[in-house]
């Protein structure tokens, strides 16, 4: 082969080799290089960590790596503003939890989130159940609400933070159960655990993963699961949700994958498909659930459905139960 | 089985040239995270957890059990070197460390704060083999109530920390408690005073605040000292180590703040915090060498570090024994658990009491390590003082500043960090103290927090704080200590009036 | 120490504007703090602790000025001999601030400890301050990036 022959044969490949990579569009380009995930929580938090898990497992399948940003503090909004203002270029996505969807409500939110951000993924979903310390009289959730009834004001719930799942969740059971009990507020669920074992609070509305170990040794006692259905978990199966005792009070907690509005078609699809496949691997589904998470899987078009339907219905809720007016009463 | 046996069986364990190395890895990492102002035992995590996964269990544990002892102790060496604290726990070890440091007894205060550091932490484990049980069932005995009289006695007792008049420690407590309301209440989730700018929208860090106020202006003080600023004086190797005499005066300080440490340690919030600054406030006024207060005291180095690990160590207790954590060092162990699908809790004795046993040995072996390696270093680091200030601070500003990068990853916290540095130099150079203004930033919160609960708890019922016994006791204490301040007070302006009449004008 | 060498305003004057600042943050304080809702001493709400503290800040802080004004000695007072050179610092570590996130690290942080050092040595030793600007920023760079696989910015 002369050099000439040599030259054509390697320029010929080179154009098949360019119209290759731009024929299947953009969309095998990207990523192109390593994608940035905010976890608006600290290093070691149970988000943090399920990111991590997950997030490695997508690493393989996009082929560059995700590198983990922790940017926490007030209240997931700090992680959540730094991703609403990132370019949408597919490069800087994020973790969020349903508080995105609650904060915008209460008007304490710099962003409308739902409508400032791009679903990708739901990871899991964690309904609050209602517990008790196990040296309390109440066995049942009709117990709790029949003393209640019976002595007004008496009963104090623990909340971590005015207007949340925690909140939202006894105040609806009140509301329609026709009782009155009062929201105390602690900064933090590790804190409001330790009234709770205490003995200082009466009971309190929290995620199933924090409550696990203590209700395994009998320090705590289910009540009540505020979530749609019972939960598949042994330890959580005869509790009872709120519906089936009639009382119509329903919240749950979730996390996912958001991006920046305004991410490429082809950039979303990629991120979606590679969530989904992640999502599917029952290793990545153990490693979750070994944490004491549920993991359900919600694609791209799926998690936003939810956060539009969640947004209309939790308004109807927080006006309806008063919570929205007990926050904005704190300013003057 | 008795906790003994059990023991040794977690030592078998621990001792495995794996996690003997893992401990000694551990332990090193975190004096180093502890050193590095900002990074910390938080930053530490984030880079380990990835790695841990492929770990043992135990051994990853072991690791992570190592950071936490090693960044308690690391903390106290830039504080008393270059008076810049990494962590809200050697705030008060500035004060005096530094102080030593100037006069060239940085090796003496380095080696005693490694000694205390390591009395109490064998001491708190002890007490956690002993009688972990027990204590924890105080810890959980304390309420809103109890949290909301400690947190108020702490802010008596310790606003009169600076010996400075009552109007300047008091304006100084209450400006810190204003910045402490900054931010959105974690309460209500109310933005309060944030000026609709993202900065602070998380409230003003702490540690942040801490890092300008000394570390930041200390470097400006410097700057504008120029050549008048004269470095630590050299020494020869021999005097790097305590004397015997500073070293039988370290013995008593040691003891109680180990003791005000392994106590405090059971209160949830930054109990390592407070309980330096009550032991600093305990050995002011009991030590022998009380009248040397400022001027470089072994006793506020020693006490100080002694309650600082002591508390590190008791909030073990409450995490092992009952899955909570008490504190941000605590809940980074707990994330080490909970990788390897572990909550710990009422039963991890029962149902995994190797990993129980083991991690508690190896937190034996990993204070022992510390002191075995960190002594032969003091001359090393004190040697950092040797290199001339024009040359030292320039890139210790710029080392802060990197540091305070690493605490949320947020650029903006870099503003807060040169403000903070300016606050502090123009109130020190115009003659006021900042501690009660540290003092007043974190118990602030504390107090507005326990307030509000326990008024909600009681149905507005001030009688519930003073029936209860323990808050009871606090408040009353904290009254009889107001009481006595006024008494002195008045009984001194008495005893001054006639000689320094003030001009009438 | 001679005072005669000092430069800049005199401390009492700084004394003065320290006290006269605390006053003014104070009462603006408690102006905010007003916006709140106080709720009641058994149903505290957010604008409580603020509200209280606020008071509390404005007395005593105007109780600080007068004594500032009447004390009339800056015995107490003392900013170094060139508060110029702090003041140096500041703006140096504020572009440093405000840089670091559009120069990357590595070149950020060079600039800063590189001018710091100008500012604290003078023009003596031009060569030994830049390869001392350099080897710290390396170094510092190589320890974050490398061996401690931080994020930077």
């Amino acid at each position: 082969m002369n050099s000439a022959a040599t030259r054509r044969l390697a320029l010929a490949a080179f154009g098949l080799a360019s119209v290759a990579m731009t024929l299947p569009a953009l969309a095998q380009a990207y990523p192109q290089r390593p994608i940035r995930v905010i976890v608006p929580f600290p290093a070691g938090g149970a988000t943090d960590v399920m990111g991590r898990i997950v997030t490695k497992a997508v690493e393989a399948r996009l082929g560059k790596p995700l590198i983990i940003e922790n940017k926490p503090g007030a209240g997931t909004m700090t992680g959540l503003n730094e991703l609403v203002g990132a370019r949408p270029d597919g490069y800087t996505i994020g973790m969020v939890t349903s508080t995105m969807v609650l904060q915008p409500l209460y008007g304490g939110s710099r962003h409308d989130y739902p409508n400032a951000l791009q679903p990708i993924a739901q990871i899991t979903v964690t309904p609050p159940v209602l517990v008790t310390g196990s040296d309390t009289p109440w066995k049942t959730a009709q117990a709790l609400i029949d003393d209640a009834k019976a002595n007004p004001r008496k009963i104090k719930y623990g909340i971590t933070g005015f207007g949340n799942s925690s909140h939202i969740g006894p105040t609806q059971l009140a509301r329609v159960a026709g009782i009155e009990i009062e929201p105390v507020s602690f900064d933090g669920g590790g804190t409001l655990l330790t009234a709770l074992l205490g003995g200082h609070i009466a009971v309190s509305a929290g995620s199933t993963v924090d409550y696990k170990p203590h209700i395994e040794a009998g320090k705590l006692r289910p009540l009540l699961n505020f979530g749609p259905e019972r939960s598949q978990d042994p330890l959580y199966k005869d509790v009872p949700t709120a519906k089936e005792l009639g009382y119509d009070a329903e919240i749950v907690s979730w996390t996912g994958v958001a991006a920046p509005k305004g991410v490429s078609a082809d950039v979303a699809t990629r991120l979606n498909e590679a969530f989904t496949a992640v999502m599917a691997d029952p290793e990545v589904k153990a490693a979750i659930a070994k944490l004491g998470s549920e993991p359900v899987h919600l694609d791209a078009a799926g998690f936003g459905a939810r956060w539009a339907s969640e947004t209309t219905k939790l308004r109807q809720v927080v006006t309806e139960t008063g919570i929205l007016e007990l926050v904005k009463s704190q300013r003057r | 089985m008795t906790s003994l046996d059990a023991l040794i069986q977690g030592f078998q364990l621990a001792a495995t040239p794996t996690n003997l190395v893992a401990a000694g890895i551990g332990v090193m990492l975190g004096t180093f995270a502890g050193m590095l102002p900002g990074l910390g035992i938080s930053g530490t995590i984030a880079l380990l957890i990835p790695i841990s996964f492929g770990l043992d269990p135990l051994t990853a544990l072991v690791i992570f059990g190592g950071i936490y002892y090693g960044a308690a102790y690391g903390g106290s060496t830039t504080s008393i070197l270059l008076n810049v604290p990494g962590e809200g726990a050697s705030v008060v070890t500035c004060v005096e460390g530094y102080a030593m440091a100037r006069r060239g007894r940085a090796g003496a205060a380095l080696s005693v704060a490694a000694l205390g550091s390591f009395f109490a932490g064998m001491l708190g484990l002890v007490g956690l083999v002993l009688f972990a049980p027990t204590i924890a069932g105080w810890a959980l005995a304390f309420g809103p109530q109890e949290y909301f009289c400690i947190a108020l006695l702490a802010l008596v007792v310790l606003s009169g920390i600076s010996g400075q008049s009552m109007v300047q420690s008091g304006l100084m407590v209450v400006v810190g408690i204003m910045l402490g309301t900054i931010g959105i209440d974690p309460m209500t989730g109310v933005e309060r005073f944030t000026l609709s700018s993202d900065v602070l929208l998380d409230g003003i860090s702490f540690i942040i605040v801490v890092m300008g106020v000394y570390g930041m202006a200390e470097v400006l003080q410097t700057a504008a000292d120029g050549d008048a600023a004269v470095s630590a004086p050299r020494v020869a190797f021999r005097d790097l180590y305590p004397t015997r005499e500073e070293l039988s005066r370290s013995m008593p300080a040691i003891g109680r703040g180990s003791l005000i440490g392994l106590l405090i340690g059971l209160v949830p919030g930054p109990s390592g915090t407070i309980s330096t600054f009550l032991s600093y406030a305990v050995e002011k006024r009991l030590s022998r060498g009380r009248d040397q207060f400022g001027s470089g005291a072994i006793e506020g180095v020693a006490g100080p570090e002694a309650a600082n690990n002591g508390a590190d160590t008791s909030t073990l207790i409450p995490l092992l024994s009952l899955g909570l954590p008490f504190n941000a060092g605590a809940a980074l162990l707990l994330s080490g658990f909970l990788i390897h699908g572990i909550t710990p809790g009422p039963n991890l004795v029962n149902t995994r009491p190797d990993l129980f046993w083991g991690l508690v040995a190896s937190l034996f072996i990993g204070n022992l390590m510390l002191l075995v390696i960190n002594l032969p270093f003091v001359g090393l680091f004190a040697s950092l003082l040797r290199i001339p200030l024009g040359i030292l601070m320039p890139l210790v500003a710029v080392v802060v500043m990197s540091g305070t990068y690493f605490i949320n990853n947020n650029l903006s916290d870099l503003w807060l960090a040169v403000a903070f540095g300016l606050v502090g130099w123009l109130l020190k150079g115009t003659g006021y103290s900042v501690a009660p203004l540290i003092i007043g930033l974190f118990l602030g919160p504390l107090i507005e927090k326990g307030f509000i609960q326990s008024m909600v708890l009681a149905d507005g019922s001030f009688l519930t704080l003073m029936s209860r016994p323990f808050s009871g006791l606090m408040l009353g204490t904290a009254a009889l200590f107001i009481l006595v301040r006024i008494g002195l007070g008045l009984r001194s302006r008495f005893a001054r009036a006639p000689l320094a009449p003030t001009p009438p004008r | 120490m001679q005072k005669t060498d000092r430069s800049g305003p005199s401390p009492r004057l700084v004394q003065l504007v320290v006290a006269v600042a605390l006053f003014a943050g104070c009462s603006l304080y408690l102006y905010a703090a007003l916006g709140f809702s106080f709720g009641a001493w058994s149903n505290p709400r957010a604008g409580f602790m603020p509200t209280i503290a606020g008071c509390i800040g404005v007395a005593l802080a105007l109780g600080n000025l007068l004594r500032v004004w009447r004390a009339g000695d800056a015995a107490s007072a003392d900013l170094g001999l060139s508060p110029s050179r702090a003041l140096a610092f500041l703006a140096i570590l504020a572009g440093y601030a405000a840089l670091l996130g559009r120069l990357g690290f590595l070149p950020a942080t060079f600039g800063a400890a590189l001018a710091l050092l100008m500012v604290s040595r003078g023009m003596r030793g031009p060569v030994v301050t830049l390869s001392l600007a350099a080897v710290f920023s390396l170094g510092i760079w190589l320890l974050f990036s490398r061996a401690l696989d931080l994020p930077l910015p």
